[in-house]
């Protein structure tokens, strides 16, 4: 076992030094493979930032009942009787149609041209948080306070929400579909990196495998060479990335301000970067398999 | 330990390098494998150590049936067997003491075990000064003893060689075949493919003559 160790560790250390005995053909090929991964990595920072926004969504749907325009206080007592005594509700406010008008005005800037009207267009209104906010709940709701008389109608600004999450589901198929794609693509560069080292290391091969080398002994040091470049890719790949959220947060952060919101795009939690260095490293190792298994056939 | 029964070996184009060869060397016994180029010395050689395959005819090696052994257990063999080749087969781009580690470090030995045994292999041949050096700078009767530490590094009990004086001087010549004398006595079993007639007539060994593929005699005492 011993022996096995100190075996794997000498491979190990021996693949680090021919890496570094070619620093820039080294440095070129992680570089390259490395902004290959940045684009899949890109991707999902993105969608995890979104992700994240949706949570927010759920976490404070909000549902609006607007009663009829000529409703009166026994009405508007009615529904808040109701509303008080339903366990779904976890809290509500109402907001009379004067006031209403009033915020209207402040936000919009027509003062004058609401002023002007006859009488206020806006209804009365009830703007409720429920404790379960599945779209279910919320459809149920809806429509039990539909058939309220006094209600004229219920909104819940879903559509937008609902489009959010069939984006994420979709930019999630994409992310795995694109992160295949580029995976393959850098196991394919590793294993064309080792198909040619192999052949400019035939001589020493051909003499390992007429002094007692296994397939597998002969393997070993690609195989590290494949991994050790693959995770080299997945740090560098981290590591632009890191740099681009810092340079493009500020812009992405004051475009958000104007909007009344703060969304950022957050960057790597740590699963997320065992994942990117775990990833490359199999890719760089399963390219390693392809390019021995075809090249040391041959020898 | 090596016993040939009714051994043919045929290469594309029906070119026949060995045919119906019977034979037997005993463990512990040193032979010297003779006949021109082209008679089949490197081939046998490449028989007994599974580098070809026979094609017609049993090979047994240290009791092993090579025609029978399995893809997989051929580098095993090998480990057991050391080889010295007739075109040297040295690592250029590595120094002395990293060829000789090569067999140790396939068979899984430690760092450590490994530089101690390959220095106590060079010190055999007399290159242990030059441990660092890299093949290139070596002179042609160093080299070939660099061949020979390779070879005799993993202790094996049957040592191959091919033509080891070839292109050496007769001084070079004779310290490398007294080396093998020394092997020899040491236990090794060790087979000698030379048409070199300086190391025919110096070393009094049982001489196995091939002539065009087929064995002709046996000739010489079967021990020094």
């Amino acid at each position: 076992m011993l022996n096995w160790i100190s075996q794997h560790w000498h491979t190990f250390w021996q693949t680090l030094g021919r890496l570094a005995r070619a620093p820039i053909s080294t440095l070129l090929a992680i570089l390259v493979m490395g902004t290959t991964l940045c684009l899949p990595a890109g991707l999902y920072l993105m969608l995890h930032s979104l992700n994240r926004l949706q949570g927010v969504i759920h976490e404070n749907p909000q549902v609006t009942i607007f009663m009829k325009i000529l409703s009166n206080s026994s009405d508007i007592q009615q529904v808040n009787g109701l509303l008080n005594q339903d366990p779904k509700v976890k809290d509500y406010k109402f907001i009379p149609k004067n006031e209403a008008l009033k915020s209207l005005a402040q936000r919009s800037g027509i003062t004058d041209l609401l002023a002007g009207l006859p009488s206020n267009p806006l209804p009365d209104a009830f703007v409720v948080r429920l404790k379960n906010s599945t779209p279910e709940n919320i459809a149920y709701f809806k429509n039990s306070v539909m058939n309220w008389p006094s209600v004229d109608s219920v909104q819940y600004d879903a559509i937008w929400a609902q489009r959010l999450a069939a984006l994420i589901s979709l930019g999630r198929n994409f992310i795995i579909l694109i992160s295949v794609l580029l995976a393959f693509t850098v196991s394919v560069i590793i294993g064309n990196t080792i198909r040619l080292q192999i052949a400019s290391r035939q001589a020493e091969i051909e003499v390992s495998i007429l002094i007692g080398a296994t397939r597998r002994f002969i393997r070993r040091p690609f195989l590290y060479f494949g991994a050790l470049q693959g995770l080299a890719s997945g740090l560098i790949a981290w590591g632009i990335l890191e740099l681009c959220l810092m340079a493009i947060n500020v812009k992405i952060s004051a475009f958000s301000n104007l909007y009344g919101s703060i969304f950022i795009l957050h960057s790597f939690s740590p699963s997320a970067i065992a994942v990117l260095l775990a990833s490359s490293s199999v890719a760089g190792w399963l390219g390693a398999i392809f390019g021995t298994s075809y090249a040391i056939k041959n020898i | 330990m090596i016993s040939l029964k009714q051994v043919s070996k045929r290469y594309p184009g029906n070119l026949e390098a060995l045919r119906d060869l019977n034979l037997d060397i005993s463990t512990g016994e040193a032979v010297l494998l003779t006949g021109r180029s082209g008679a089949g010395k490197t081939t046998l050689l490449k028989l007994v150590s599974a580098i070809e395959m026979p094609s017609a005819g049993e090979i047994m090696v240290n009791g092993q049936s090579i025609t029978r052994l399995r893809r997989s257990q051929i580098p095993y063999l090998r480990r057991s067997i050391g080889i010295v080749f007739q075109d040297q087969k040295l690592l250029f781009d590595s120094d002395v003491l990293t060829n000789v580690t090569l067999p140790l470090h396939i068979c899984g030995q430690s760092r450590s075990v490994a530089m101690k045994r390959a220095r106590a292999a060079l010190d055999r041949v007399g290159l242990l000064e030059r441990e660092r050096s890299l093949p290139v700078a070596l002179s042609g009767g160093e080299r070939q003893r660099l061949c020979i530490a390779r070879a005799i590094v993993n202790r094996p009990s049957l040592l191959l060689v091919d033509e080891p004086t070839a292109n050496l001087d007769p001084d070079y010549a004779k310290a490398i075949i007294d080396l093998f004398r020394s092997f020899h006595q040491a236990g090794v079993t060790v087979v000698i493919a030379t048409h070199d007639i300086e190391v025919i007539n110096r070393f009094p060994l049982r001489q196995i003559h091939l002539d065009q593929g087929r064995l002709l005699n046996h000739t010489g005492p079967t021990t020094y």
